[in-house]
């Protein structure tokens, strides 16, 4: 290095852990913090893009505009149907695919590497392709409904079904991941247990009901903490899929901030609508960890 | 939020079953239920990509012909064409995309790894005053979400100049607080007899750092390649944000945008633009999978 060679062992420790750090630190903060406190400042100002230099301090008008505002509240309520939906359904789902498949054989490998490639694959072609699955005319899925002489539906095209299309979609993408996360925990569990309980004249019902459910609450609930966070987040299959329609049947939380910041450019806005979604959202993934904690530990 | 499970044993995944004694004949029949159960979760996960890849061999009058009623024609094509790769290539000028994607995603794999190594050398191999302290503050950005930082991150790269590159599109991700926490993990499992062996032999910091600590953390390595690579090749919304020019747009945003509502729709190209955006990144990965696994395990992080 181009340090002097007669530089003492104590400042050539400090530039190393200085040079080392450097890159890391310079990245989060012109990337990470600079935002964040500049996303917190422009919540307090009517900022419009089109006009970025008529910026107005605003104080709490943007905060109270969303508490007023119905199209927020209705977005809002999308993103908690959708979230609830998802936990309520994906995590049960998860832990019977983890059961299916936990076994090393041959067959089993190929059923987890079948679930594991939604999970890989992104949420952008798999919404292209679930949309065209969806389609009224031509989509699998009527082909499939005709050929089981059920009625054709209109899936997306409808106001009433988009958002549990969207919703189905979503858990058929993710369940692997929390399968995933059930696989690890189910290995945490020592096998011993389980021979005690057969010799106890346990069956298999109350095994998995006093053995594996009890000893993986921790995985239930971080994998119930992760499926609300990344509910939270839900955008590009509303992007590709629907836009927000029809009749703003899905027009999810964090659609309407990008609606709000990139289409009508009303920065301030967009910024207050932001970081009431994440204040929301750790109330409510803490509020899980507490209560999911306090009901279940032992 | 952070707390993994368990990470025993996370080579052998999945774990050894339990089989208990069962009167023979109860268990043939569960077998064969069993059997069945997987036949069927296989296809309801396999079928979307098997769809996908034979439609894109189809020519556009057949894809529309044979939708129903349900037949062989459906999935299989009758009449094989590369017409809609040819169609992609040719007239979508998929290539530039797919090349974008990869530079792209190449550069974001090198660079994070790079950085991250380095932070993660310091914070889990050296000791001194406020090194917890600058850590904390390393991890704490991995709780501020994207729908937050999108909006000044897009300002913020506008006042860089730097709108509409490719470094755009990857330098606000590579120093990743979650490619900190993974390596540091790992290189904080190497034994200190190492590194203590290299300083009386006389070498430096960066010299542990290449030629002890990085060759002894390669799966770790080869984990944040994967994950990384796989953020910034599926990514959406950022470079749909921050590229405007269509010659440098990246694959994700390009096979959306080929679903134009009121348009008529190009099918065919949309299923042989997907197939190649998925399929050799999936063939990869599902060959590669115990690394992801540790990855998401670790950190509850999808990628």
């Amino acid at each position: 290095m181009g340090l002097p060679l007669r530089l003492n062992r104590h400042t050539r420790f400090t530039a190393t852990v200085i040079l080392f750090l450097a890159p890391t630190f310079i990245g989060l903060f012109l990337f990470q913090y600079l935002p964040l406190i500049t996303a917190v400042r422009n919540s307090f100002y009517h900022y419009n893009l089109l006009e970025p230099d008529a910026r107005t301090f605003a104080g709490f008008a943007n905060y109270r505009r969303l508490i007023k505002e119905a199209r927020f509240r209705s977005s809002l309520g999308h993103t908690v149907v959708f979230g609830v939906a998802k936990v309520v359904i994906q995590t049960p789902l998860a832990l019977a695919l983890a059961l299916l498949v936990q076994r090393t054989t041959r067959r089993a490998t190929i059923v987890r590497s079948a679930i594991f490639a939604p999970v890989v694959t992104s949420v952008t072609i798999i919404a292209v392709i679930w949309n065209l699955m969806y389609d009224p005319e031509h989509g699998l899925f009527n082909t499939l409904l005709i050929a089981f002489h059920l009625g054709k539906q209109p899936f997306l095209t409808s106001a009433g079904q988009a958002l549990p299309a969207i919703i189905a979609m979503s858990i058929w993408q993710d369940a692997g991941f929390t399968m995933l996360l059930f696989l690890a925990g189910l290995q945490g569990i020592a096998e011993t247990f389980y021979e005690a309980a057969a010799i106890d004249g346990a069956n298999h019902w109350e095994q998995f009901r006093y053995i594996t459910v009890p000893l993986l609450m921790r995985t239930i609930l971080f994998a119930v903490v992760t499926t609300t966070v990344f509910s939270f987040q839900v955008f590009t299959p509303v992007y590709v899929m629907t836009k927000g329609g029809p009749l703003d049947a899905t027009r999810v939380a964090v659609y309407y901030i990008y609606e709000t910041a990139f289409v009508f450019l009303d920065m301030g806005y967009a910024s207050a609508l932001a970081l009431v979604l994440t204040a929301l959202l750790l109330i409510v993934a803490v509020g899980q960890s507490r209560l999911l904690r306090s009901r279940f530990e032992y | 939020m952070r707390t993994a499970p368990s990470l025993d044993h996370l080579d052998r995944l999945p774990a050894a079953p339990t089989v208990h004694a069962q009167p023979v004949g109860r268990r043939v029949i569960s077998k064969s239920a069993e059997a069945l159960g997987m036949t069927f979760v296989t296809l309801i996960f396999a079928t979307p990509f098997l769809w996908m890849l034979f439609s894109s061999f189809k020519t556009t009058g057949d894809l529309f012909r044979y939708s129903y009623p349900l037949t062989w024609k459906t999935f299989i094509p009758p009449s094989p064409t590369l017409a809609n790769y040819e169609s992609i290539f040719v007239r979508w000028h998929f290539g530039r995309n797919l090349l974008n994607s990869l530079v792209v995603s190449s550069a974001q794999v090198a660079a994070t790894l790079i950085i991250c190594s380095l932070a993660a050398f310091v914070f889990a191999r050296l000791r001194f005053r406020g090194r917890d302290l600058l850590f904390g503050l390393v991890m704490l950005t991995a709780l501020i979400p994207f729908e937050v930082n999108m909006i000044p991150l897009f300002v913020v790269v506008r006042s860089l100049n730097i709108q509409d590159s490719y470094a755009a599109v990857f330098l606000p991700w590579i120093a990743s607080p979650f490619g900190i926490f993974l390596l540091r993990q790992s290189f904080i499992e190497i034994p200190h007899d190492l590194d203590d062996a290299a300083t009386v032999d006389g070498a430096s910091l960066l010299q542990i750092f290449w030629n002890v600590t990085i060759p002894s953390a390669r799966p770790a390595l080869v984990t944040l390649a994967m994950m990384s690579f796989l953020w910034s090749w599926n990514a959406f919304l950022w470079p749909l944000i921050v590229i405007q020019n269509p010659t440098k747009q990246l694959i994700q945003v390009a096979v959306a945008t080929f679903t134009v509502p009121q348009e008529l729709p190009a099918w065919g190209e949309i299923f042989a633009a997907s197939s190649i955006a998925t399929i050799p990144v999936l063939i990869l990965f599902i060959a590669l999978q115990r690394y992801y696994i540790r990855g998401v395990v670790l950190s509850g992080v999808k990628g």
